[in-house]
């Protein structure tokens, strides 16, 4: 089932962020939400996850979906591991040889004992997206997950990304065109 | 975590001992000074008076007693704290409706506690409700703050996730709350030895402390009375270690 967003207005604290907003991310897809700083996006993917309501208009198709995310910010559990991270969100089948052989699909080899505290910002953000991946979901919504990647890490993640989907809707806030086609997703842009 | 080399532990505990003995020979010099031993006892003179005890079967009893009330007032506060603050963190009315008595059990002197207490209760249980009192607003308002402090973002992630209860507790709540738990117990049982005894003396249950406290200083047996208060000032300080090292054990 598709995700429609009709007419959605947001404003927080006297300022209007969105304005009969309308979208429809459609099923088994990936999106890229493209748009100008400050224009909306988080709120978008922060209405989707259910962590704001809109002032007006109506969000459908959402109601059982099982969300997994990658936010801004990472919001890892700094003291814990990588592994011990991503099984905080998993069922208990994932088991901890999994994460790491996924963790090695991104270049994640070294240092996976030590707290995350303790690891680059390129390493966190990929523990964060594969966090999201291995969550059992049926819908994703990742908040710009390339931030302080490379080049060649990026294309490492886009390829882990798109396989680990398959045929799972995703919602992908990125400042990047490039990525859209690395993606092979469809782009929806804010104004 | 490093381990520190023998040199950074003898510079470490050196130090420390260096300290005790620094206060230890002022407080010789002070007696020595004073001269008459039923104004000030001299650190010597506390040893030789506390060893005896040590055999003594009464001394240990009269330990337990006091200990044993203490420690359940103390527990009883910890408990009941740490409920009470997470029903205030979650219920606005209900924090509003608590409020006022924490603020009331934080503002009465120990003294009035312990009298208008002693009307209600038998001595003997006296020193379990004021330990009880005295350490119960300090948990309540330290946990509530240790709460209030939680990371927001990570019970959004939590929350998108569907990260269950106990997991939530282990990976967010306790990281959030533990270092004001243990600032508040460090707090608590310094407060609950000092309440605790403060009510034996008044109330004097009979094998309690407080009233070898009691019956020192009404015949002036100032040796006893610093020895005494030596050892409540060892208990104390031996208790908080055994707790710290058990939160320690219990969280790693």
């Amino acid at each position: 089932m598709d995700i429609k967003l009709c007419k959605i207005s947001k404003q927080f604290e006297g300022k209007q962020v969105l304005t009969d907003f309308d979208a429809t991310f459609m099923e088994g897809q990936i999106h890229c939400l493209m748009g100008a700083s400050g224009i909306g996006k988080t709120t978008v993917i922060n209405l989707l996850m259910g962590l704001i309501k809109p002032d007006g208009g109506a969000i459908k198709g959402l109601r059982g979906r099982r969300i997994a995310a990658v936010f801004q910010e990472d919001r890892l559990i700094e003291h814990w591991d990588a592994v011990e991270n991503v099984l905080l969100v998993c069922d208990k089948h994932v088991k901890k040889e999994t994460v790491l052989q996924e963790f090695a699909k991104v270049g994640l080899t070294e240092n996976m004992d030590k707290a995350v505290m303790n690891l680059s910002g390129g390493m966190r953000r990929r523990v964060a997206v594969i966090r999201a991946l291995l969550a059992e979901s049926d819908l994703i919504v990742m908040d710009e997950p390339f931030k302080g990647l490379d080049q060649a890490l990026k294309i490492s993640v886009v390829n882990y990304i798109k396989l680990r989907l398959a045929d799972k809707t995703a919602i992908i806030v990125t400042h990047d065109k490039e990525d859209v086609q690395l993606l092979d997703a469809s782009l929806i842009t804010m104004f | 975590m490093r381990q520190p080399n023998n040199r950074e532990l003898i510079k470490k505990y050196g130090v420390k001992i260096m300290a005790v003995c620094f206060w230890l020979l002022l407080w010789q010099l002070l007696s020595v000074y004073v001269k008459e031993a039923i104004f000030m006892a001299s650190p010597v003179e506390v040893l030789f008076t506390l060893l005896p005890m040590l055999r003594e079967p009464d001394f240990w009893q009269t330990i337990c007693f006091s200990f044993i009330r203490i420690v359940a007032g103390f527990v009883l506060a910890i408990v009941t704290g740490t409920i009470l603050a997470v029903l205030a963190y979650r219920s606005f009315i209900f924090k509003e409706l608590i409020q006022p008595i924490i603020i009331i059990m934080k503002s009465i002197p120990v003294a009035s506690f312990i009298i208008l207490a002693l009307i209600w209760i038998k001595a003997v249980n006296l020193s379990t409700l004021v330990s009880f009192l005295m350490v119960l607003p300090i948990i309540f308002t330290t946990v509530g703050e240790g709460l209030k402090s939680t990371d927001q973002k990570l019970l959004q992630m939590a929350t998108v996730f569907h990260v269950g209860r106990i997991k939530r507790l282990r990976a967010i709540y306790i990281p959030a709350v533990l270092p004001h738990y243990i600032s508040a117990i460090t707090i608590g049982l310094g407060f609950c030895w000092k309440a605790g005894i403060a009510a034996e003396v008044i109330g004097i249950p009979t094998g309690s402390i407080g009233e070898r406290l009691y019956e020192a200083k009404i015949f002036f047996m100032t040796k006893e009375l610093f020895a005494w208060t030596v050892v409540i000032v060892l208990i104390s300080i031996l208790f908080e270690k055994l707790v710290m090292r058990l939160i320690k054990a219990f969280w790693q």
